[in-house]
């Protein structure tokens, strides 16, 4: 009887293993973990900062604290914004292939660069409308907050650059990982 | 059967524990010979890993309620399949409609992420073929896949080998064209 050979390959290819690997399993289920944390944590952000400002102008309804109010939830509209962008499609892998496993954390390293692109401008932004609204009154003409922002922005802007260099870095293996993967298919 | 002196000589209650030992023993059995077959049977009928290992969860349990029933009329590798597809079948019908073509008719031409796992993108695309498929040919070729004959497919489907057949030859003809076209 002439063997099946179309079969064959097809139930070879059907049975083989096609478990992803356990350590790219774990970093994805982690960076899931991760993702879940910053969200709460921006939740909390938005509760606190908004909530506070937005008491804040109730209590004190004057034009300043409407100001502080409206631009608090405007940074925070920003913010959520870019987060809920920068994460579409970056919760969980389309298939339970090694390659949706490394798309998917290509996919949230991009996300993560452009996020840290963004939390750049926006603690400029920020700065810089807290900066004019303290200072515009004269009576809170103090140094301190200046202060502050001068000891706290370069070590925000070190801790950002050390963060894009890390998932550079990742996303540089995980491209060279997907890219070798091809290479070694059309050799095939 | 009969039954030993020792069993003879055992309370009811406790022939009931050793007859629920020996069930566990068997679930086990089968589902540590057959889970991967089982899992890739879900697969092809889901598209995420959490609908997939809810199905697996769901055929597992059907199988334990079904198993004291079980009177070995046919091979247990049948017996199993056959709760699987059912399974399968109205874990379909109470899904919500989305999701019965997700991955269906895109070529896949994204490389492979692993040097030498090329086999593992022709796998893919099988897989996706499969999941495409009509219900009524993706049975007899998930069937067929885990290396079933016809007589024994036929058993599992409750239809005539000659049905079997019939279906297979489509299913392969579609399979055929639909992994041309993602290639």
């Amino acid at each position: 009887m002439k063997p099946d050979l179309e079969l064959e390959a097809w139930r070879a290819q059907w049975q083989a293993n096609t478990e992803v690997p356990a350590d790219l399993r774990r970093k994805v289920a982690r960076g899931t973990r991760y993702m879940r944390l910053m969200l709460a944590l921006e939740v909390l952000v938005t509760v606190t900062m908004g909530g506070g400002s937005t008491l804040w102008a109730a209590v004190e309804p004057r034009a300043e604290m409407l100001v502080l109010a409206g631009a608090v939830w405007l940074f925070l509209a920003a913010a959520w914004t870019v987060a809920i962008v920068t994460r579409r499609g970056a919760w969980s892998p389309a298939a339970l292939t090694t390659a949706e496993f490394v798309e998917l954390s290509i996919r949230r390293c991009r996300g993560k660069l452009a996020g840290a692109r963004f939390g750049v401008w926006l603690y400029f932004a920020e700065v810089a409308f807290c900066l004019t609204w303290l200072y515009r009154d004269p009576a809170r003409r103090v140094p301190a907050p200046a202060i502050v922002f001068a000891v706290v922005t370069p070590v925000f802007l070190m801790g950002l650059a050390r963060y894009r260099r890390k998932t550079r870095a990742e996303l540089a293996g995980l491209l060279e990982l997907q890219n070798g993967g091809a290479a070694s298919a059309r050799h095939k | 059967m009969w039954s030993t002196a020792a069993e003879q000589a055992l309370p009811e209650s406790d022939l009931a524990a050793v007859e629920r030992a020996e069930l566990e023993r068997q679930f086990d059995r089968l589902l540590a010979e057959n889970g991967a077959a089982l899992a890739r049977l879900a697969a092809s009928y889901t598209n995420t890993a959490a609908d997939r290992d809810d199905l697996v969860q769901e055929i597992a349990l059907s199988i334990w309620r079904g198993l004291p029933h079980f009177r070995g009329e046919c091979s247990e590798r049948t017996f199993l399949f056959r709760i699987a597809h059912n399974r399968a079948v109205t874990h379909l019908t109470r899904r919500r409609p989305q999701a019965t073509a997700e991955v269906v008719d895109i070529p896949d031409s994204r490389p492979n992420p692993e040097a030498g796992l090329a086999r593992e993108q022709q796998g893919e695309r099988l897989r996706n073929a499969v999941r495409a498929l009509p219900l009524l040919y993706r049975q007899v070729v998930t069937l067929m896949l885990e290396g079933m004959e016809y007589g024994e497919i036929a058993q599992v489907l409750g239809i005539s080998e000659g049905n079997v057949g019939a279906r297979l030859s489509r299913a392969r003809q579609m399979l055929r064209e639909s992994m041309e076209v993602a290639r």
